[in-house]
This record gives C-alpha cells, sequence and structure tokens, in this order.
C-alpha cells in the first residue's frame, strides 16, 4: 500500500521540504535577527579569530605576520611588566569595585524614598556617568595637583599635609581609585530600580515580625536586591579589568609605572611599540581571566543570590 | 480574512533582507589592500626603482596629500608654501593634514592599510625606515640643474641629522637648536649681572639659587630640568659621557659611565638637592617650561625657538638669550638639535611630483616661510641672513649655537630608540622623585637597554 504521505513527499521532488508554517516562522526568526548576526561575526567573531591567529605570529603591522607558535604566550609568562600591570589591574579592581558598589548602594538607599526633589539629586550623582572619562580625569589631575590641587587645600584646612598623589608612585594608584569612587551613577540608578522593585509587602511583614531598620535591610533589602548586585558585580568587575581612560590621560602608565594598568601596557605594546603579535596574546590573556572570574562568580552565585521565583528545596 | 496590510513578521523580515542586501552590496565593493607584503630587501629604505624625473610643468591635474603634526593654526602658512609651489606646478593640488595628536599612529597605520600620506612629516628616521617607511632621496637630489637639491646651500649639521647611512631621508624642515632664556627683571632683581656666552654651570648653578624665591603659590624657579632624555644629552655630551654606544648597539659602558652618571646627576640634583627646578609633578601642573615662564614663575628656561614668538608678544616680559652653559670641568659645550625632515611615502604613487613638494616644503621657500612666521629656525645660511636672523640679538644666538652640535643624537644610531627611550624615562622619572640613586638607575637601566638595542630591527 502505498502511504499517502510518502507518495507526496515524492511529489515535491528535489527539495523533498514541506513548507509548512513552523517552518516559515523560523526562517523569519532567522532573517530578523540576521543583520545583528552579520555584525557580529563581521566586528566581534571575526577580528576574535583574527586576534587569535595573530597571538601565534610576530607582526610589526607594517610586515607580513610570522608564524611563531605559542611563542608569544611564552614570553608572557616571562614579562615581568605583565606581572606587574596584571597586579596593578588588580589591586585597583579589589578596591574600586567593592568601594562602587557600597557607596552605589548606600546613595540608593537614601534615595530611593520619595522625598522633595529627589529626582534632580538623582540627576546630579548620575552626571560623572554622562560627562565620560577623559573630560573627567582631565578635572580630576587638576583637582589632585600636589601643590595647586583643590583636594590638598581641603586636606590642609584640617592640617593635613596633602600627597602629590598622582605625582608620586605611593599614591598615584590610590588617585585613580579615588577618582573612580566618583563615578556611581549607572550602579546607584540599576539599584534603585532594584530597590524599587521589592514589594512592600514584605517590609510590611517584616515590622509585623518586630524588624528594625537595619533587619529590614539584612533580611529583605539585601537578599532581594541580590540579583541585581549579582549582574553589578559581574559587569563592574569586567569593566575594571579594562580601565583604561584614566591612567591613558593623566599618568601614561606613571609615575616609575605605578599606574600601568594591563589594557595600557597592552596598548603601549600594540601601537605604540608595533607588537602586534605580542600584544594580541595579551589580550586573549585577558580574556581567559575575566572568563574564569566571571565563571567563578556565577558558581558562587547559588550560594548568595537569591532569585523571587526561587521554592526553598 | 487574511490582513492586506503587512503584519509585523513579514515588517521585520522586509527590514532584515533589506539590511543584509545593502551589506552585502557595501562589501562586494572592493576592499583597502591589507598590509603590503614587504619582503625585507637589503636596501635600508625602498629603492626608486624608476629613473627619478621632474614631473612636466603642465600635466593631468593630481592630487598629493602631506600630513603635518601641527595644528591647524599654521594653515596660513602652509597655505602660502602651497601657493608658492602651485606657482610652478598649478595642476598639482596638496591637501594638508593636521595631526596633533598620535601623529605617528596616523602614518604608521596609513602605511600598513596603504592610505598613507605622500609627504609627511617624521623625526625619527631609523624605526620607520626599518618598517619601509621612508623612500631614499638620494637618486632625487642629484637630478640635474633646480630638479636636484644642492645639500651643501644647508648647514651642514642639518644635513647630518638628516641622513642615515648615507640616505638623505628627507627635506629638512625648519629646526632649533638650545638656548637659555633669561628673565632680566628677575636678574636685577637679583642683583645678578646678566649671563654671558662663557658662563658655566657652576654660574648657572649659582645663579638659579638666587633666583629661587618665595614659597607655595607664590613661589618662582631658577631653572626648568625634566625628567627626560632628549634635551639632556647636551649636558652629558659636554661631561664627556653618552647614553649609548657610537654604533647604537649597546648602552653599557656608556650610560653608566663615570661621566654620565656625574652630568646626570648634576642635571637632577636641580631638582632634589637645590631644588632650583620644579619637581615633574608641578611642571605638568603649571603648563611646561614656556608658560611658567612666560607668567614669571621661572627665570631661566633651556629651550628651543618654539615658545620665543609668544614670548616676544607677551607684555612686560623682558628676556634674553645666551648659550648653555659649558662644563667647567671639561671646558666644552656640546649640544644637541631639534630636527625633522618632509619624507616621501614609499608607497606614493606620484614619486617625482612628492619629490618636488618635498623640495618646496624643505628647501629655501618653505624655510623662509617658517623662519617668517617664527616658527623655527631656517635651515640654510643663506636665508638665515635674509631674514637678519644673523645680526639680530636675539635670533643670533641660534645661529651661534649650531656649530656646537657635534655629537650623532641617539635616536639617529638605533632602530629601537623608542623603546629605549622609554626606560630611560622611566629611570629619570625614579631619580627625579628621589626613589633612585643616579648610579643604581643608570646601572640597572644600561642592562635593559642592551638587550633592547640587541634586539633592533636592522636597516
Amino acid at each position: 500500500m502505498v502511504d499517502k504521505k510518502n507518495l507526496a513527499d515524492q511529489k515535491t521532488g528535489v527539495l523533498n521540504f514541506h513548507w509548512t508554517m513552523r517552518k516559515s516562522e523560523i526562517l523569519s526568526g532567522y532573517i530578523t535577527i540576521l543583520p545583528w548576526f552579520i555584525g557580529f561575526i563581521v566586528f566581534t567573531a571575526g577580528p576574535m579569530v583574527a586576534s587569535l591567529y595573530y597571538s601565534l605570529t610576530k607582526w610589526g603591522l607594517l610586515d607580513t605576520p610570522l608564524f611563531v607558535g605559542l611563542a608569544n604566550y611564552a614570553q608572557l609568562l616571562q614579562d615581568p611588566l605583565v606581572g606587574h600591570s596584571l597586579w596593578i589591574t588588580v589591586k585597583y579592581t579589589l578596591f574600586s569595585v567593592p568601594g562602587r558598589i557600597i557607596l552605589a548602594l548606600v546613595v540608593a538607599l537614601l534615595l530611593v524614598r520619595p522625598i522633595a526633589g529627589v529626582n534632580t539629586i538623582r540627576t546630579i550623582y548620575f552626571i560623572p556617568a554622562v560627562i565620560g572619562g577623559v573630560p573627567a580625569a582631565m578635572l580630576w589631575m587638576w583637582m589632585l595637583n600636589g601643590d595647586y590641587g583643590i583636594v590638598n587645600y581641603a586636606l590642609g584646612l584640617f592640617g593635613i599635609h596633602g600627597p602629590a598623589w598622582l605625582g608620586d608612585p605611593q599614591t598615584a594608584l590610590s588617585a585613580l581609585i579615588i577618582m573612580s569612587l566618583w563615578n556611581i551613577g549607572t550602579p546607584m540608578v540599576i539599584m534603585i530600580a532594584g530597590l524599587q522593585n521589592i514589594s512592600p509587602q514584605l517590609y510590611e511583614a517584616a515590622e509585623l515580625d518586630g524588624a528594625g531598620g537595619w533587619g529590614k535591610f539584612r533580611f529583605i533589602s539585601l537578599p532581594m536586591l541580590s540579583p541585581t548586585l549579582f549582574f553589578i558585580l559581574v559587569t563592574q568587575i569586567i569593566g575594571s579589568f579594562q580601565v583604561f581612560d584614566a591612567a591613558y590621560v593623566t599618568t601614561s602608565g606613571g609615575p616609575i609605572r605605578s599606574t600601568l594598568f594591563y589594557l595600557l601596557y597592552f596598548y603601549q605594546t600594540g601601537f605604540s611599540e608595533l607588537k602586534m603579535g605580542y600584544a594580541s596574546a595579551m589580550i586573549w590573556l585577558l580574556f581567559i581571566i575575566i572568563i574564569t572570574l566571571t565563571v567563578l562568580i556565577f558558581k558562587s552565585s547559588s550560594m548568595w543570590v537569591f532569585y523571587e521565583t526561587e521554592v526553598k528545596k | 480574512m487574511r490582513k492586506k496590510l503587512m503584519n509585523r513578521r513579514d515588517f521585520l523580515k522586509a527590514a532584515g533582507l533589506t539590511v543584509v542586501g545593502s551589506t552585502l552590496a557595501a562589501c562586494g565593493a572592493p576592499a583597502p589592500t591589507t598590509a603590503p607584503a614587504a619582503a625585507p630587501t637589503s636596501a635600508p629604505a625602498a629603492p626608486a626603482t624608476t629613473v627619478p624625473t621632474a614631473p612636466p610643468a603642465a600635466a593631468e591635474k593630481i592630487s598629493l596629500r602631506f600630513a603635518s603634526w601641527d595644528s591647524s593654526s599654521g594653515q596660513d602658512v602652509y597655505n602660502s608654501i602651497v601657493g608658492e609651489f602651485n606657482k610652478k606646478y598649478p595642476n598639482i593640488s596638496v591637501s594638508v593634514e593636521f595631526t596633533p595628536d598620535n601623529y605617528d599612529n596616523k602614518i604608521l597605520t596609513g602605511l600598513a592599510g596603504g592610505s598613507a600620506p605622500d609627504v609627511y612629516m617624521w623625526w625619527d628616521y631609523p624605526s620607520l625606515m626599518a618598517k619601509k617607511g621612508i623612500l631614499d632621496l638620494t637618486p632625487y637630489i642629484k637630478l640635474p640643474g633646480d630638479q636636484g637639491l644642492d645639500v651643501t646651500q644647508y648647514y651642514p649639521q642639518i644635513i647630518d641629522y638628516s641622513t642615515i647611512k648615507g640616505i638623505l631621508v628627507g627635506t629638512p624642515n625648519a629646526f632649533t637648536p638650545r638656548a637659555i632664556f633669561y628673565n632680566k627683571k628677575l636678574f636685577s632683581a637679583a642683583g645678578l649681572s646678566e649671563p654671558t656666552d662663557s658662563w658655566t654651570w657652576d654660574d648657572f648653578l649659582s645663579a638659579a639659587q638666587k633666583l629661587t624665591t618665595g614659597t607655595g603659590t607664590d613661589k618662582v624657579y631658577g631653572i626648568y630640568s625634566d625628567p627626560s632624555s632628549y634635551w639632556m644629552q647636551g649636558y652629558i655630551w659636554s661631561h664627556g659621557g653618552d647614553l649609548i654606544s657610537a654604533d647604537g648597539t649597546k648602552a653599557s659602558g656608556t650610560m653608566d659611565s663615570q661621566a654620565t652618571i656625574e652630568a646626570v646627576q648634576w642635571v637632577a640634583d636641580l631638582v632634589t638637592k637645590y631644588q632650583v627646578s620644579p619637581s615633574a609633578d608641578t611642571q605638568t601642573t603649571l603648563g611646561g617650561a614656556g608658560q611658567m615662564f612666560l607668567s614669571g614663575k621661572l627665570a631661566m628656561m633651556d629651550n628651543g625657538r618654539w615658545p620665543q614668538t609668544d614670548l616676544m608678544k607677551a607684555k612686560d616680559l623682558q628676556f634674553g638669550l645666551v648659550l648653555p652653559p659649558t662644563d667647567p670641568s671639561t671646558k666644552k659645550l656640546v649640544s644637541v638639535l631639534h630636527t625633522s625632515a618632509f619624507c616621501v611615502s614609499p608607497q606614493t604613487k606620484y614619486k617625482d611630483q612628492s619629490w618636488a613638494l618635498a623640495k618646496y616644503l624643505g628647501g629655501p621657500v618653505g624655510n623662509k616661510l617658517f623662519g617668517q612666521a617664527g616658527w623655527a629656525v631656517p635651515c640654510l645660511p643663506s636665508v638665515v641672513k635674509e631674514l637678519g636672523w644673523d645680526t639680530d640679538p636675539i635670533e643670533k644666538v641660534w645661529i651661534e649655537a649650531i656649530p656646537y652640535a657635534t655629537v650623532m643624537p641617539c635616536f639617529q644610531r638605533t632602530t629601537a630608540w623608542s623603546e629605549a627611550d622609554t626606560e630611560i624615562a622611566n629611570t629619570l622619572q625614579a631619580i627625579w622623585l628621589g626613589k633612585e640613586t643616579v648610579e643604581d638607575g643608570l646601572s640597572a637601566t644600561a642592562k635593559k637597554v642592551d638587550t633592547i638595542l640587541a634586539q633592533a630591527p636592522s636597516l
């Protein structure tokens, strides 16, 4: 007995393909994301593959790349400036990220209430994020000057003789960290949104149970905010490892390489010294480090991030 | 029953296809060529493969691109030079590109992508020559008549600075030696007589000590000593030392020699020991030597001609100019020049025409116009005389300083100087901050620079 369905398949011929509505929807989907996908291949995935290839070569930009295998990576492990710049970047991250998150949280808690003029105040706190890295860095360079800056003048009013900040290798990194603490606009706004999403009924229930301000914060706000904090932590760490603007504009990695961030060293190696192959290897090392950290944070999230929809097991 | 109007899905589909279609169309256009696969040749610079000729006066219209690291405030001067150029070559239009920031990157990436300008200013010739970025102009110089270039009309020191391994790398741009500006009012206020050409390092220091007065924001400094190696070369050479060997292959033996250490110590002491010079941090904040001198916060300044035009315009500022001091122990004065040249790209399609343009920029016409605009010192004695600089009380100091440039600067001797200089600058910064002694710093850096120089690409 001839199966009617099979006969129909044979009749459609070479394509052997049923144009169903399901398949039409799938095709629509692919076409819709095609522009993004092409952009991704051309501007992200393609260059990443190319950079991986170049990291295996010796290339001075003006000559043809010479394949050298893993020599660049071996050199990375021996280059004292790689370790040095990574350590500077890690130090910066260790102080800047928690500092910014805590500061943003404090400000967000204060500004989540509908007090008069709260929108204006939130905007003021957000302005540093809008100004951008380079003008902010120039501004701070003037404020932090050892002899003429306003920061040392203010310290002088309290009888403290301020250091040379960006001019002293022992305080330059601290100066850049302080600069980064000024810009808390983005995490603050995200946290305000996160706080506003917490159902007031939870707070009411806590009050009924006799919780005070600190109790409400510790048992309601923090846990309910943990997904937001998780997101901010991951993005801040990724961003902090790529810090570049401030050091490029103010210190060029000095004095005496005390602010030589990893990405700044990469820039100098690749674009000033034209060691493109070696610089590509540097960038892949950074990629591996950031990915590893991100995975670790994700894995740890099950211990401290609490999603509202979760059910206790 | 079916909707005739486009629903959302169809719209997105159509939009997607449009974007894809236009992207493919754009990609279909010829892509710019990637890095030229230049196999290293034995010649130091790309040799001219065709016999150079003078471009025909009346020919097809072509346009050349010329890159300068000056800011666009210099537009008028360049326009007048191009105007002169167009009188002879009306068919060649020249577009001047100003790139005050990241100039090196622009030229290098242009060469890598095949889109470099035809003529560009440059100063660190060996590193660019190693990358095949400079056209050997020697065949063009030898052209007959006024198509070639008579190099004897220039100061011989200028030609030396522009010649690497026997190759003329470009036509010389107006240059500057170094001299000491001094504030006459501050000198008389301190009861000092004005310096003379025969003054020594000791006179220089004692004057600076008497001229350094005040505290805090009122402080006036005697001298400006900054932790960069280029200007320091003059003082190091005067004392009999050097930063790297004469053949540019190593630093040990010269950088860590007693003479070099003593010279750098003397210059560093101005900041750390005698405090007659501002610290590096204050230098940055107060806007550098020119700015400090202009505002009366600096009594003496070792500098090139660049700030002079602004100083001359300042009311209430009376300044004098004198040669740098002589080293009392060696009785010598050796000085360094700041030069640059107009180089031709080896990738240009119009070599002959680019040479013609470079000749105008770096020849008598260009040098005279740069001198008149007060940018720098013209490279030709004839132009200097024409402008009266050899008799002017201030300008003649620059001319007198030229013969003291007897040592070829370090950047000329190796292709890896900028990398070596980064290490040197690092040590100098540490010394200026008092974090390192001169002896330790220079000895350690000498070893690092040895490695850098050993790995320098050959010409």
